[in-house]
């Protein structure tokens, strides 16, 4: 059975066929980066017109990367929330129509579940089975959550939500952070590049002490510590050099920007992001004793960081950590299409009623 | 041939179904919470009961605004779905030039609410020619720019315009008022187009917002 995913839940116009939940047959993101990049940050109004005028090439190439044609396609999945409203009811709408015309299921998926699933999918791909029940760290520039996720029947998952942000989502602070230091956008690849030049220990920032949940995240107050140590540190001339190179050059190198970042501030990204990642791992680990968890899923944007990936996987303890490809960690619709396949077998489809949810829960 | 049309570009939505330049029904719909989640059942409604399928349509054509920015992007992206998944072709309408197809006159100045204190406006001919560009402007320049033409209003609600008028030169201009369906109006100037090969493929098609997005009319260098 050949699925379509699509997924158009912020700046990315994605599409990809998978063969019965298992075989990723394409997958094409199309991304709006050069758009919102002299905006330091996703315009989400201008995410809506591009995905209106990606959405159609996509599919296309998605279905004939696949090597199949239109009437091949057994179901159309589609990210329904949580997301940017109105680039959300492009990708529903666009698979409304599919649906409508072929006659062919159309089922909505969750983006987080996604996340999720862009790992089981990889692992089932390769042969393997992840490990249920497991602890969900889904990371990214909008969602930063913890799940403990159970599959009690074949292709029958549920989700208890343990943990999530208060505030910022873990990666929207790499964004701030970066933003902050003149490094451009989006900040995340751009500090984990920078980071391993500097010392992760040298400066001290806080962790965050929850009340309540202790689960939780916060990141706010990260961010305000980082931006004290700037102003005390008197960076401006170091950091309008920085921006001079973000505006001339969309991608500038390693090399280009360690010329215009002296050590301290090379200490200070690193300790950063020693501290983003500290409190992940922390937090996932603290709930993977207090739920008898199999094994560790690490999916969303976040996941692509170099010391988030090590940490994990050298300080999980017992259990095996599984990130996705670098490719499927960030937003992409192989991972819809895979979460959508087991609502497929179980016959749990939408309706033309399903409406784009900003904030969905899982 | 057989074209399904719509207009999702404000509250008050509509359908249409014509059979080249005849209008064989229209269906009027209101939502203020947008059309994303009860067009679809629509449409398969009106092709059901024309006893239709949706591979019986040979064309497609959607209001591409001005208008509601979201409510452009439903329709277009409706008829982009529904063309490319049968390959068919698609003719996207200006909302502006819809109301002056319905309208009348030899000069035909159409005006849309724009909020903001704005309107959307255009000049057309009894050809449906532009004589005055579409143009989203405060209602006093717009009035400026239509200079010694001799225009007849068009408008699906003129009742905020009317009083402004008194004391200028156009407040004895005639005004047609036309129904807030404009599916119907959008079916007749796409038929046109697809008997003249104006159709374009589904990729092809791109909304008409006239109006910049606060980003780019704000826009400043990211500090």
């Amino acid at each position: 059975m050949y699925l379509l995913g699509i997924e158009t839940s912020c700046d990315e116009t994605a599409a990809a066929v998978v063969e019965s939940g298992e075989r990723l047959l394409s997958n094409v993101v199309a991304s709006q980066f050069d758009i919102h990049r002299r905006y330091g940050g996703v315009v989400p109004e201008l995410a809506s017109r591009e995905h209106l005028g990606a959405i159609v090439p996509v599919v296309r190439q998605a279905v004939e990367d696949a090597g199949l044609a239109y009437g091949d396609l057994g179901a159309v999945a589609v990210t329904c929330g949580p997301g940017l409203v109105g680039s959300l009811l492009v990708g529903l709408c666009y698979a409304k129509a599919l649906s409508l015309a072929w006659k062919v299921p159309l089922i909505g998926v969750n983006h987080i579940e996604g996340h999720i699933h862009a790992v089981v999918l990889e692992q089932k791909q390769a042969g393997r089975e992840v490990e249920f029940p497991a602890l969900a760290l889904v990371v990214s520039g909008g969602h930063t959550h913890l799940f403990y996720a159970r599959c009690t029947a074949p292709g029958d998952y549920h989700y208890q939500l343990l943990g999530r942000t208060r505030d910022d989502a873990a990666g929207e602070a790499f964004d701030k952070v970066a933003k902050l230091l003149g490094l451009g956008y989006p900040g995340g690849p751009i500090l984990d590049r920078l980071a391993p030049y500097g010392n992760p220990g040298s400066v001290r920032l806080p962790l965050a002490c929850m009340k309540g949940n202790e689960l939780d995240f916060s990141f706010s107050g990260l961010k305000t510590a980082v931006l004290r140590h700037v102003r005390a540190a008197a960076m401006d001339e170091e950091i309008e050099r920085r921006r001079q190179l973000a505006r001339s050059t969309s991608r500038p190198t390693v090399e280009q920007l360690l010329v215009l970042t002296p050590q301290p501030t090379l200490d200070l990204i690193a300790s950063f992001q020693q501290t983003v990642t500290e409190e992940l791992l922390r937090h996932a680990l603290r709930a993977a004793e207090e739920h008898d968890v199999r094994s560790m899923i690490v999916s969303g944007g976040v996941a692509c960081n170099s010391r988030l990936r090590q940490r994990f996987t050298r300080e999980a303890g017992p259990w095996p950590v599984y990130f996705p490809s670098l490719s499927l960690s960030t937003d992409n619709a192989a991972m819809i299409a895979a979460a959508a396949y087991p609502k497929f077998l179980r016959g749990r489809f939408s309706d033309f009623s399903l409406a784009a949810d900003p904030s969905l829960s899982l | 041939m057989r074209i399904l049309a719509i207009d999702t570009t404000s509250e008050f939505g509509s359908l249409a179904l014509a059979r080249d330049t005849e209008i064989v029904d229209v269906i009027s719909l209101h939502s203020r919470e947008g059309f994303g989640h009860l067009i679809f059942q629509q449409i398969q409604a009106l092709l059901d009961r024309h006893g239709l399928r949706l591979a019986d349509v040979d064309g497609y054509a959607a209001a591409s605004g001005p208008g509601s920015f979201t409510g452009v992007r439903v329709g277009l992206t409706a008829v982009k779905g529904l063309a490319e998944a049968h390959g068919k072709r698609v003719v996207p309408v200006s909302n502006l030039l819809a109301l002056a197809f319905a309208g009348e006159g030899a000069l035909r100045a159409t005006v849309l609410d724009a909020r903001r204190g704005e309107i959307y406006g255009a000049v057309y001919d009894a050809e449906l020619r532009p004589v005055v560009e579409e143009v989203v402007t405060p209602w006093k320049r717009f009035l400026e720019l239509l200079g010694d033409h001799k225009v007849t209003f068009v408008a699906t609600d003129f009742t905020p315009f009317r009083a402004s008028l008194a004391g200028t030169r156009f407040e004895d201009a005639p005004v047609v008022t036309i129904s807030r369906a404009l599916a119907g109006a959008v079916a007749g100037v796409a038929a046109r187009a697809f008997s003249e090969g104006r159709a374009l493929l589904p990729e092809q098609v791109d909304a008409n917002y006239v109006r910049r997005s606060d980003a780019e009319l704000m826009w400043k260098e990211s500090r």
